[in-house]
C-alpha cells in the first residue's frame, strides 16, 4: 500500500443560522493515500462541498481533525498545495482565459518565466486552443469549467478537490475532458477528490467512492473500485464489471434508510 | 442599419432642424430677440474667438471642472476603497455618508461661494461635492459586489495580500469607477457651470450669465452651444477610455446617481 497522505478523524461541522444549530457533517473519518483518485457520492445538500471546503482551508471543524501525517507541516495549506475546482463559477470575469490560468500561476508564486509557456500548455490541454483572449463572459459555461480546471491543474497540486467539475458538459465534451484528467492525473501524481452527482463518472474515474448519508452526512459506505488501471474510458461501457458495479451504488444511493 | 447610414440620418436630422430655425427666425414665425439664430450664433462665435474670449473662458471652465474632478476622484475612490475595506469604519460612517448623498448638494452651491469666495477655488469645492459621491459609491459598491469565491480560490492557491488587491480588488473597484467616469465629467462640467452662474468673474458660465444679463439670447445660445460641443468631444474620448476598461462586462453596470 501506498504512503498515506490524509487522515480525517471523527469530524463534526454544524451551521447555526437564527440561533438553530443545523448539522451538517456527522462524525466523518477517512483515510487516503498519496496518488489516490477518490470519488464522492452523495444527495444533494448533505454537506460534500462544505467538506471540501473544511479541506481546503476555507472552513473549520466544529471537532474531529484533518492531517497529513507525511508533511512536516499539520496543515496542508501551504504555498502550491491544494487546488480547488469549484461547484460555482470561480474565474476572474476581468481576466481573459488565458489571464485566469496565469493568475492561478502567479498566486502559487510560480516565477514568471515559465508563466506564459504553463498556462499556454493547459489552456491546450482542456481543448481551448485559440480561445486564449476570450473572456469568461464571452465563453460557453462548460468552457469555463473547462478553464478553471486548467487552472487548477496548472499549478500542479498535491491535493486537487473538484466539486462537481463535468456537470455542465456534454456526454461528448465529458468523456474527453474526463480522459483528460485521467491522463494528467496519471502523470502528476495528484491526489483526487471529486464530488459528483454520477454514479458512472464516479466508477469510470475513481480508486474508491465514498457514498454519504443524507444531511446530516455519514459515511454511508466505502467501495473499492475494481476496475484495472490503466482505464480505457472508451470501452468501459461494454465492461460488464462496470454495469454491476453501476447498478450496485445505484440501488444504494438512491436507498432511503 | 448599419452604423454609417445612422450617422448621416443623425447629422440629416441636425441640419434640418438648424436649416427650419434659421428660417422661422427669416420668415417672422419665432422672435430672434428670444431665440437669436444659428447664422447669429456662428457670428458671435466668430467674434468671440477673435477676441479670443473662447479660449480664455473655456480654460477656465476647464480647469476647475478638471481639478475638481480630479480631485473628486482621487477623494472618492481613496474614501470608498477604506470604507469598503474597514466594516468598522463602514458601520460608522455610512449612515451619514448615504443622508448627505440624499441632500440636493447642488442647493449648497451658494454656501460653497460665500465660503470660498468669487474666484477658482470656490468652483473646484462644488464639483467635488458633485463627483465625490458617484465616484465614492461606485467604488464602495465594486469593492463589496466581489464574487466572495475569486477570494476564496486566490486564499486556497496561496496567492498574497499584494497579489489579492492588485488583481481582485483593485480592477475589480477600477471597472466600476470608470463605467462611472462619464456620468462624473458630466457632474463637474454642470457643477462649473453652475458655480460661475452664482458668482464669478471668468468662465463660459460667467459669459452666458453676463449675456442673459443684458438680454442677449445669441451670447447665451453661443455659450450653450460651446459647452455642447464640449461636452461632445469629451463624451467620445472617455467612451473609449471607458470601454477599454470594461471590455470583459456583458452589461452596463454604472451606479445611478444624482446631483
Ligand atoms: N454558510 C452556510 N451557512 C449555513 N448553512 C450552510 C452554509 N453552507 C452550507 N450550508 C448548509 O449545509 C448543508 C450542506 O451544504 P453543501 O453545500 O455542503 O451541500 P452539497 O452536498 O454540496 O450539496 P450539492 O450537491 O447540492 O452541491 C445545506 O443544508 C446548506 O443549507
Ligand atoms: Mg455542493
Amino acid at each position: 500500500m501506498a504512503e498515506q497522505f490524509l487522515k480525517i478523524r471523527n469530524a463534526n461541522k454544524s451551521f447555526t443560522k437564527e440561533g438553530n444549530s443545523l448539522p451538517v457533517l456527522n462524525d466523518i473519518s477517512l483515510d487516503m493515500y498519496t496518488g489516490e483518485f477518490l470519488a464522492i457520492l452523495g444527495p444533494s445538500g448533505c454537506g460534500k462541498s462544505t467538506l471540501l471546503n473544511i479541506l481546503a482551508g476555507q472552513n473549520s471543524l466544529d471537532d474531529g481533525s484533518i492531517s497529513y501525517p507525511d508533511k512536516p507541516t499539520k496543515n496542508l495549506n501551504d504555498r502550491n498545495r491544494i487546488a480547488v475546482v469549484w461547484q460555482e463559477e470561480s474565474l476572474i470575469p476581468w481576466k481573459t482565459a488565458y489571464g485566469n490560468i496565469e493568475f492561478s500561476l502567479i498566486a502559487t508564486q510560480i516565477p514568471d518565466k515559465c508563466r506564459e509557456e504553463v498556462s499556454i500548455k493547459w489552456l491546450h490541454a482542456v481543448g481551448l486552443k485559440g480561445f486564449e483572449d476570450y473572456y469568461p463572459s464571452q465563453l460557453s459555461q462548460g468552457m469555463r469549467k473547462r478553464v478553471a480546471l486548467a487552472a487548477a491543474l496548472s499549478t500542479h497540486p498535491h491535493l486537487l478537490l473538484m466539486d462537481e467539475p463535468f456537470g455542465a458538459l456534454d456526454v461528448y465534451s465529458k468523456l474527453q475532458i474526463e480522459k483528460e484528467v485521467v491522463r494528467l492525473w496519471e502523470q502528476l501524481d495528484t491526489t483526487i477528490i471529486l464530488v459528483t452527482h454520477d454514479v458512472q463518472e464516479a466508477i469510470a474515474l475513481s480508486d474508491r467512492i465514498v457514498i454519504l448519508t443524507q444531511r446530516p452526512a455519514k459515511i454511508k459506505s466505502i467501495r473499492e473500485n475494481p476496475l484495472p488501471r490503466p482505464r480505457n474510458l472508451d470501452a468501459l461501457y461494454g465492461n460488464i464489471d462496470f454495469h454491476n458495479l453501476v447498478r450496485e451504488l445505484w440501488v444504494e444511493l438512491t436507498q432511503q434508510d | 442599419m448599419t452604423s454609417w447610414h445612422l450617422q448621416v440620418l443623425r447629422w440629416s436630422l441636425i441640419i434640418l432642424l438648424i436649416t427650419i430655425w434659421e428660417f422661422s427666425i427669416k420668415y417672422g414665425a419665432i422672435d430672434v430677440y428670444y431665440f437669436s439664430s444659428p447664422s447669429l450664433i456662428f457670428r458671435n462665435f466668430q467674434f468671440w474667438l477673435e477676441e479670443d474670449l473662447i479660449f480664455k473662458h473655456l480654460s477656465v471652465t476647464l480647469s476647475e471642472a478638471g481639478v475638481g474632478f480630479i480631485s473628486g476622484l482621487i477623494l472618492g475612490i481613496t474614501l470608498g476603497f477604506l470604507f469598503a475595506a474597514n466594516p468598522r469604519i463602514d458601520a460608522i460612517l455610512q449612515p451619514f455618508i448615504t443622508i448627505m448623498n440624499a441632500m440636493p448638494r447642488i442647493a449648497f452651491a451658494p454656501l460653497i461661494i460665500l465660503w470660498f469666495g468669487f474666484g477658482f477655488l470656490s468652483k473646484v469645492v462644488i464639483v467635488i461635492s458633485l463627483v465625490f459621491f458617484v465616484v465614492f459609491f461606485n467604488t464602495y459598491r465594486g469593492f463589496k459586489e466581489i464574487n466572495p469565491i475569486l477570494l476564496k480560490n486566490a486564499a486556497v492557491l496561496g496567492a498574497t495580500r499584494y497579489q489579492i488587491l492588485r488583481h481582485i480588488y483593485l480592477p475589480a473597484t477600477v471597472s466600476w469607477t470608470f463605467a462611472s467616469l462619464r456620468v462624473s465629467v458630466g457632474f463637474a462640467i454642470i457643477a462649473a457651470i453652475l458655480g460661475e452662474y452664482i458668482g464669478s468673474s471668468a468662465g463660459i458660465g460667467f459669459l452666458i450669465n453676463n449675456a442673459q444679463s443684458n438680454f442677449d439670447a445669441t451670447g447665451v445660445m453661443t455659450g450653450l452651444a460651446l459647452l455642447t460641443i464640449v461636452v461632445a468631444i469629451l463624451d467620445v474620448l472617455l467612451k473609449r477610455i471607458e470601454s477599454h476598461f470594461t471590455k470583459w462586462q456583458v452589461v452596463d453596470q454604472s451606479e445611478e446617481s444624482k446631483i
